[in-house]
């Protein structure tokens, strides 16, 4: 191969991968095993408990995309910390995010759609969740 | 279908698009010069105003105005909402919820304890995932009243509509 296609090539290898990687926020990786959900919950349990409300909403955010991404693994060691910050949570936007990363842990069937896009920014995965909601919830009484 | 003939003047066929912004009641214009004087348009017009005016009235049926809630008997109506909220009806509820939000929107400095406490634990315990988001909208109603006052100037048909309208303010302030 000549020098000038081996560059070319080169150079589209490393565009997809760019491309790639700017995709998705969050990790499709499945969970593998029981060790590694106890971390993760774990972790994330910490997470909310936190007083930065950054790290709180990033929990928030990685828990829903978790559950949307898992649908059959149960993660109801979430439910009474999340539910805690959706009413006990320091601002409006906490307190929302909660409710909705409730929502998807109590019925993830309902959100079946967004669980197959890729999110580039948190918001932007709420802000489908809540749309769903409203959608599904408020039409004529769908549910 | 209301037809209305007018003629070809800047001043009338600013009022007739003006009127067709106000509702729907002027669906055809019909722009033809010389079609009738000023005077008579200018009498259509303004009767058409008028009727759009009772039509919309009459259209704000399902939630009492603010002027006959100035009336109620807030702790009478407290205990009947609280009564709608333990209801094994799902359509008792949920418009009871509605009426609820609407009340604090009208009410903003009026304390209603037992219902904010109640309508709190639907929005995590209700039983279907309908209560559980009209009860957080209504939660979020009596977070901050004020930020939903636009609501009670609009006429809602039905609960839903208010509630969508509520999904979509959340919405709109706090994801953008």
């Amino acid at each position: 191969m000549k020098a000038r296609t081996l560059i070319v090539a080169g150079m589209m290898l490393a565009g997809i991968t760019v491309g790639s990687n700017a995709q998705s926020y969050f990790s499709s990786t499945p969970i593998n095993g029981s060790a590694q959900k106890a971390r993760i919950v774990r972790n994330y349990l910490a997470c909310l408990a936190s007083d930065n409300e950054g790290t709180v909403e990033s929990a928030l955010a990685h828990i829903a995309a978790l559950k949307l991404n898992n649908p059959r693994v149960d993660l109801s060691g979430f439910d009474d910390a999340v539910t805690r910050v959706s009413r006990e949570g320091s601002t409006p936007l906490i307190r929302y995010k909660a409710y909705l990363t409730g929502e998807v842990l109590d019925n993830v069937t309902l959100f079946g759609d967004e669980s197959r896009k890729a999110y580039t920014e948190a918001d932007e995965m709420f802000l489908a969740v809540s749309s769903r909601l409203s959608r599904t919830v408020l039409s004529d009484g769908a549910l | 279908m209301t037809i209305v003939d007018c003629r070809k003047t800047p001043l009338n066929f600013q009022c007739c698009r003006l009127l067709q912004r106000i509702n729907g009641t002027v669906t055809r214009l019909n722009y033809q010069e010389g079609a009738m004087k000023t005077g008579t348009c200018a009498l259509i017009v303004a009767t058409l105003v008028l009727t759009a005016g009772v039509q919309r009235l009459n259209a704000q049926g399902y939630f009492s105005d603010v002027v006959s809630c100035q009336a109620a008997d807030l702790k009478k109506a407290e205990k009947n909402y609280l009564a709608c909220l333990d209801s094994p009806n799902d359509g008792v509820l949920e418009s009871g919820l509605a009426h609820i939000s609407m009340m604090k929107i009208f009410f903003p400095a009026s304390a209603f304890p037992t219902l904010e406490q109640k309508v709190a634990e639907l929005s995590v315990a209700g039983r279907t995932p309908t209560i559980r988001y009209k009860a957080y909208l209504t939660s979020a109603v009596f977070e901050n009243p004020t930020a939903f006052a636009l609501e009670a100037m609009a006429g809602y048909e039905d609960g839903e509509q208010l509630f969508r309208s509520l999904a979509a303010q959340m919405q709109a302030q706090l994801l953008g």
